[in-house]
């Protein structure tokens, strides 16, 4: 029972005690919050309290509630839970060179050149009674130390044999790839060979016979898998009896445009693909954040890592975001209360190697607030 | 010094004076959300006021506190450089808003359905959290107040390329709420 107090009732026996100790909303409402700090770079926006003597921070209550809010984060995706997928390439032989795993040869990649260049086996003068022409592959995945293992040696050959004459054409051969692991470094390096029999006069003695070499290698590949199906080999090749000149046999190779090519296609593959994506949030290059000092109220200017590949240092994680309002109290009394919103991040600060908590403000934050303002013991000025 | 007011002391030198500025709590307690949104495609709970007369925002107090709430979101298991994570990402197949403040409109949004290699269909979640606060709906005066909760969702939003926030409501989002509505200046007579 109220031992003091005005007792205020209605007619149906309802009643309220008013006593000291009653509050009165000396302030509410909505409010915008500005994009910018205050001049001493505290940060909010200041109710007047009534009167002008300072008011016991123990007699003041205040809510506020924030009603419309942004954020402010940057997402990086990463790609994530791979998984074994079937491909199936063509490769073409170059006319430049690159060097693989150790090897310098002749580029071979999925994209056709138009470029021709050839190599060239030939006889010494005397040897053109006959003429063997044979062109033929020597198959290793290269690894990245520079070792070799062996797919298959001397493959897909091809002779052309010509007697006092020229023979030439596009010509291919089929060879079965055996099933092999490999990893994503590994390299194809086809060792292709020219060899050129001839015969001398009279009937097949003596002969000579000259071979010409010359490397080709993929790039690293990227892949897991050589599948177990059947390559077709092709290349150009060209075989010449020179009987009635000097006397010599040719043979040739050419490669490296689409009218005269070293091609080998329905090579059947496995790599793995990423199937989904992850991302993580980082506080955002650029944007205006703050730290708070939570004594003095005065927010500090933080800025953001950079994002920079390969620099851990500048990534900052967002680890929570939370929507924050509230009275920015100081001291024991006050005249005015100090409103206080602001999006709150909870980020790892990847530069110092801590936590910290930042802030974005204003309409990169939270820009507008419902608030109330209780004041008891109120002498109603 | 007041020179209007009704004062009222005790004993101990204690005092308060009564003025046009006390407030009235005409509404309070603890309510239940819809599940669904209102025929005007708002949402949330109508608290009337008294009387018929519109009254002024500035006369009109409102707090919410969100006292039960859950989330949805799927999540799949991801390896990432051999390790296995569960992430989660925003469901397809849950009903999500978006909120448009100087209507109180809300518009359903559709989250992507995490389409192996396909990125637009994975919308990456920041944050969530519930939030509750009086929907204005573009009012100044009022002769009901609208008491809007749900669970937020910071949101990228991979098929737009837009950072975004949506909601989930009723027993998806924010089932109950605790609130005050109180108001001054008001003309009991």
């Amino acid at each position: 029972m109220a031992l003091y107090g005005l007792k205020v009732k209605d007619s149906s026996g309802n009643y309220g005690f008013v006593v000291p100790d009653m509050a009165s909303i000396i302030s509410s409402g909505t409010v915008t919050m500005p994009n910018t700090l205050q001049g001493d770079n505290t940060y909010g926006v200041d109710i007047d309290l009534p009167g002008v003597a300072a008011i016991n921070n123990s007699d003041i209550g205040v809510i506020v509630q924030a009603r419309d809010f942004d954020w402010k984060s940057k997402l990086n995706v990463a790609t994530v839970n791979p998984s074994a997928e079937g491909f199936t390439a063509s490769l073409y032989a170059r006319n430049t060179t690159h060097k693989v795993n150790a090897y310098t040869g002749y580029i071979a990649s999925e994209t056709q050149g138009s470029s021709a260049v050839s190599m060239l086996a030939q006889t010494s003068a005397g040897f053109s009674m006959w003429a063997h022409v044979d062109t033929y592959v020597t198959i290793d995945v290269l690894h990245s130390n520079g070792s070799k293992t062996n797919l298959g040696s001397a493959v897909a050959n091809k002779q052309l044999i010509t007697i006092n004459s020229t023979a030439q054409g596009q010509y291919a051969v089929n060879w079965s790839c055996p099933a092999t692991t490999i990893v994503e470094t590994d390299a194809l390096l086809f060792t292709w060979y020219v060899k050129v029999a001839g015969g001398g006069w009279p009937s097949t003695s003596p002969t000579q016979t000259v071979t010409t070499g010359n490397y080709f290698v993929t790039g690293q590949l990227g892949w897991t898998k050589l599948k177990n199906v059947t390559w077709s080999i092709s290349r150009y090749m060209y075989a010449h009896d020179d009987w009635n000149n000097c006397g010599r046999c040719y043979g040739r190779m050419y490669w490296g445009s689409s009218a005269t090519e070293v091609k080998i296609t329905n090579l059947q593959y496995e790599k793995m693909i990423d199937q989904d994506y992850w991302g993580q949030f980082f506080a955002e290059p650029g944007q205006a954040y703050y730290k708070k000092n939570e004594t003095t109220g005065v927010m500090t200017a933080w800025t953001p890592g950079a994002m920079t590949a390969s620099s851990q240092t500048t990534w900052d994680p967002v680890l929570n975001v939370s929507v924050l309002a509230g009275w920015d109290k100081s001291g024991t009394t006050c005249t005015a209360v100090r409103l206080f919103a602001a999006i709150a991040y909870g980020v790892y600060d990847a530069s110092v190697s801590a936590p910290a908590v930042v802030y974005t403000i204003g309409d990169k934050g939270i820009s507008e607030v419902d608030y109330i303002i209780y004041l008891k013991n109120y002498d109603g000025s | 010094m007041s020179v209007y007011g009704l004062r009222v002391s005790d004993s101990a030198g204690n005092s308060s004076v009564i003025t046009p500025k006390v407030g009235t709590i005409i509404s309070s307690g603890r309510a239940t959300l819809s599940n669904s949104l209102e025929t005007d495609n708002t949402y949330g709970k109508d608290i009337d006021l008294p009387g018929t007369a519109a009254i002024p925002q500035a006369n009109i107090s409102v707090l919410i506190v969100p006292v039960n709430f859950t989330y949805k979101i799927t999540g799949k298991t991801n390896t990432i450089s051999g390790h296995t994570q569960r992430i989660g990402y925003m469901d397809s197949a849950q009903t999500y808003y978006k909120h448009a403040k100087s209507t109180g409109v809300m518009t359903s949004w559709t989250a992507g359905n995490l389409t192996a290699k396909t990125t637009a269909t994975y919308d990456h979640i920041c944050a969530m959290f519930p939030v509750a606060f009086w929907d204005l709906k573009g009012g100044t005066t009022f002769t009901a107040v609208r008491l809007f909760a749900a669970t937020c969702y910071l949101v990228y939003d991979s098929s737009a390329s837009a950072y975004i926030k949506v909601y989930s409501i009723g027993s998806d989002g924010v089932s109950e709420i605790d609130y005050v509505v109180s108001i001054k200046n008001w003309d009991y007579l």
